[in-house]
C-alpha cells in the first residue's frame, strides 16, 4: 500500500516498475482492481510518484474494488458521485480534497466524525463500491502541465500561447479590459468573475495561473510585465491588496476566475487515462461555477 | 499628541484585546508549516505601528480598511500622518513579506518614509464597550442583534435572527460593505435563521465547524479555502440541507469597523479626523 508514509525506498521502487505494462501495444485488461488500476497510473505516469505533500494516493474506498470506470472532477462532490454511479463509473479521481480538509486527513478535519454531510457521502461511497484516488500534484507535473493545459484550452488560447518558462503566457491582438474579461467568464462558464482595474485599458499580454498557486507565485505573475493576470483563488489581502498597491504606479488587471478553474484539466486527464485503459470507460465530470451575484 | 499616545488612549477607549481570532481555533500544524506563517494563528493580535514613526507629533488622521499606497498618498495630500489601518496592509495578516522582490511594497515603504506618515493598524476585537460596538460595526449595519454568546470561542460568531430571506442579507451586506462583488453559494429564497459571520482572513481548515452546526444555516466571511467549505455546503445543500455561503471579501467587510472607528475618534481627539474608502473596486463579469 502506497500512502502518506511511503518511504523514498519505496518510491525507489515505484520508479523502477515496469513501464511497458501500460503501452497500447498491451492494452490492460477489464476487470482490474482499485489498486492495480492506481498502480497502472502511476507506472504511466512516468514521474517518479510521491504523494506528498498533496496526497495523490487512494483516499477512500477497498483496494480490492472491482473497477467499472473512470470518472476526473475537480472535487468528488455528492453531485459529481452521483452523476458517476449514473455513469457506472466507480474510481473516482478528483483533483482536489473530498473531506473538506486538504489532505483529506480525517485526524486534522475540524468536523465532527459524526458529520452528516461527512457520514452521507461515506455511505453514498460504500454502496456504490467507489474509490476515490486524488490527482493533484501529479496532474500538475504531467507534461506540459495538463491542469494548465486544459484551461488554456478553454480559453481557447493554445495558438496565442508563447514559448516561454513558468506560468503560461498569451500574446493576445490588443482587447479591452472587459471584452477580454467577458470572454474568459464565458469561455469558463463564471457566474461570477470579479475583476480588479480600469476595465477600459487595453490588453496585448496575460499570465495564467489556475487554483492556488500561493500568494508568491501569484504576486511574481503580479510582476512579470503582463498586462492582465488571470488567478485562480487568492489570499485578499495578500495578493488583491498586492494589485491594489501596484495600481499607485503602473497599470494593473487581474482577473478572479475561482478555484474550479482547474477543472478544464480534469478533462486533458480524462484524456490520458482513457489511453492507458481503453477497456473502460472514462469520462470527465466537469464541474458548474459554483457561486452566484444575486443583484 | 504623539503617534504612541494616541494608541494608548485609543486602547483605553476601546478596552482590551479579547484574546482571540475572529475564526476558529482549527488543526494549525501543517497549515502552518505549509503556508509559512501566512496565516494568522488563533490568538495572533495585531494591533500597533506597523511601519513609521509611532513617536511622532500627529497632525491628522486617516481611517481605512486597508491602508492602500493610494490610501498613503492621499493621507500625505490631506496633510494627515497617522493612517489607521484595519485590515493587513503590507504583506501577509501580520504584514510580513510574503514574496521575494515585492517592488510595490518597496514603493509603499519609500512613500511612508517621504511623506512621515505612521501607520498603525487597529483589527483585534476590543472588549470594552466602545471597541465591541466597533468590532461589531457590520452586524449592527445587516441588522443582526448580540451573538449566542459573546465570551464563547464559536457562539461569539454565531447570531440568532428572526427569519429573513437569503437575499435580503446578501443586499444588506453590499449596502454596508459597498462592494457588490459577492460570491453566493446557496438558495437566494432561503430563509435564514441562524448566521455565522467570520469577517477575518480564514485560515485553511477553519471555518466548517461554523456552517456545520444545525443552528447555523448561513456562513458569511471574506474568504474561504474553496475546497474544503464551498465544497462542503455544495455537499450540504447536495443532500437537502438548507445552507448557504456568502464570500464578500475580507478587505469589504472592513469597511463598516473603520467606518465606526473614524466616528468614535472624532469624539474623542481634537484632531482632523477623515474616512477613506480603500476596499479594492471590483467589477463582476458574472
Amino acid at each position: 500500500m502506497i500512502d502518506r508514509r511511503t518511504t523514498i525506498a519505496a518510491l525507489a521502487g515505484t520508479l523502477l516498475a515496469p513501464a511497458p505494462l501500460v503501452r497500447a501495444s498491451s492494452p490492460l485488461p477489464a476487470g482490474l482492481t482499485a489498486r492495480e488500476v492506481f498502480a497502472a497510473i502511476k507506472a504511466a505516469s512516468g514521474q517518479p510518484w510521491d504523494p506528498n505533500p498533496t496526497d495523490d494516493r487512494i483516499i477512500y474506498g477497498r483496494r480490492d474494488a472491482p473497477i467499472t470506470g473512470i470518472a476526473t472532477c475537480f472535487t468528488a462532490s455528492i453531485d459529481v458521485l452521483r452523476r458517476a454511479k449514473a455513469a457506472g463509473l466507480n474510481y473516482i479521481v478528483p483533483h482536489e480534497a473530498s473531506f473538506f480538509e486538504r489532505y483529506d486527513d480525517f485526524a486534522e478535519s475540524a468536523l465532527r466524525d459524526g458529520d452528516p454531510v461527512l457520514i452521507a457521502k461515506k455511505r453514498l461511497l460504500d454502496e456504490n463500491g467507489m474509490v476515490i484516488q486524488r490527482m493533484h500534484g501529479h496532474a500538475h507535473s504531467r507534461p506540459g502541465d495538463a491542469i494548465m493545459t486544459g484551461l488554456v484550452r478553454r480559453l481557447g488560447w493554445e495558438k496565442l500561447r508563447a514559448e516561454r518558462p513558468g506560468m503560461p503566457w498569451i500574446e493576445l491582438p490588443a482587447t479591452s479590459a472587459r471584452d477580454l474579461g467577458r470572454h474568459i467568464s464565458r469561455r469558463l462558464g463564471r457566474k461570477t468573475m470579479r475583476m480588479f482595474g480600469d476595465p477600459a485599458r487595453m490588453i496585448r499580454t496575460v499570465s495564467i495561473s489556475a487554483g492556488m498557486p500561493g500568494e508568491n507565485a501569484q504576486i511574481q505573475q503580479l510582476e512579470s510585465g503582463a498586462d492582465a493576470v488571470l488567478l485562480g483563488e487568492v489570499r485578499e489581502p495578500e495578493v488583491l491588496g498586492y494589485a491594489q498597491d501596484m495600481a499607485a504606479s503602473r497599470p494593473v488587471t487581474v482577473y478572479l476566475a475561482g478555484h474550479t478553474g482547474e477543472d478544464p484539466g480534469m478533462g486533458v486527464l480524462a484524456e490520458w487515462l482513457q489511453g492507458i485503459f481503453p477497456a473502460l470507460p472514462v469520462r470527465w465530470l466537469e464541474a458548474a461555477d459554483p457561486y452566484s451575484n444575486p443583484a | 499628541m504623539r503617534g504612541y499616545e494616541l494608541f494608548e488612549l485609543i486602547q483605553l477607549g476601546l478596552g482590551p484585546e479579547a484574546n482571540r481570532h475572529r475564526g476558529v481555533d482549527a488543526p494549525a500544524r501543517r497549515d502552518t508549516a505549509i503556508a509559512g506563517g501566512s496565516y494568522r494563528s488563533p490568538g495572533t493580535l495585531v494591533d500597533g505601528f506597523r511601519a513609521g514613526d509611532g513617536d511622532r507629533e500627529v497632525k491628522g488622521i486617516v481611517v481605512v480598511a486597508r491602508a492602500s499606497t493610494e490610501v498613503l498618498r492621499r493621507a500625505a495630500e490631506l496633510g494627515a500622518n497617522l493612517v489607521i489601518s484595519r485590515q493587513a496592509f503590507l504583506g501577509d495578516s501580520q504584514d510580513r513579506p510574503v514574496s521575494r522582490p515585492e517592488p510595490a511594497l518597496a514603493e509603499k515603504l519609500a512613500l511612508i518614509e517621504r511623506s512621515g506618515i505612521a501607520v498603525l493598524r487597529l483589527q483585534d476585537a476590543r472588549t470594552g464597550a466602545d471597541g465591541r460596538a466597533i468590532t461589531q460595526a457590520l452586524q449592527r449595519a445587516i441588522g443582526l442583534k448580540s451573538a449566542l454568546n459573546e465570551a464563547g470561542l464559536l457562539d461569539a460568531l454565531i447570531y440568532r435572527l428572526p427569519s429573513t430571506p437569503l437575499i435580503d442579507l446578501v443586499r444588506r451586506i453590499k449596502a454596508a460593505t459597498g462592494s457588490n462583488a459577492v460570491r453566493l453559494i446557496g438558495d437566494p429564497g432561503m430563509p435564514v435563521q441562524g448566521l455565522a459571520l467570520a469577517t477575518e482572513t480564514s485560515r485553511p481548515n477553519a471555518l466548517n465547524p461554523l456552517i456545520a452546526r444545525a443552528d447555523v444555516n448561513l456562513l458569511v466571511a471574506g474568504e474561504v479555502h474553496e475546497t474544503e467549505t464551498s465544497a462542503y455546503v455544495m455537499d450540504a445543500m447536495a443532500l437537502g440541507q438548507q445552507k448557504a455561503i456568502l464570500l464578500a471579501g475580507s478587505i469589504a467587510l472592513e469597511e463598516p469597523p473603520a467606518r465606526a472607528l473614524a466616528a468614535w475618534l472624532k469624539r474623542q481627539v481634537s484632531l482632523p479626523v477623515t474616512l477613506l474608502p480603500s476596499s479594492p473596486v471590483l467589477e463582476d463579469f458574472g
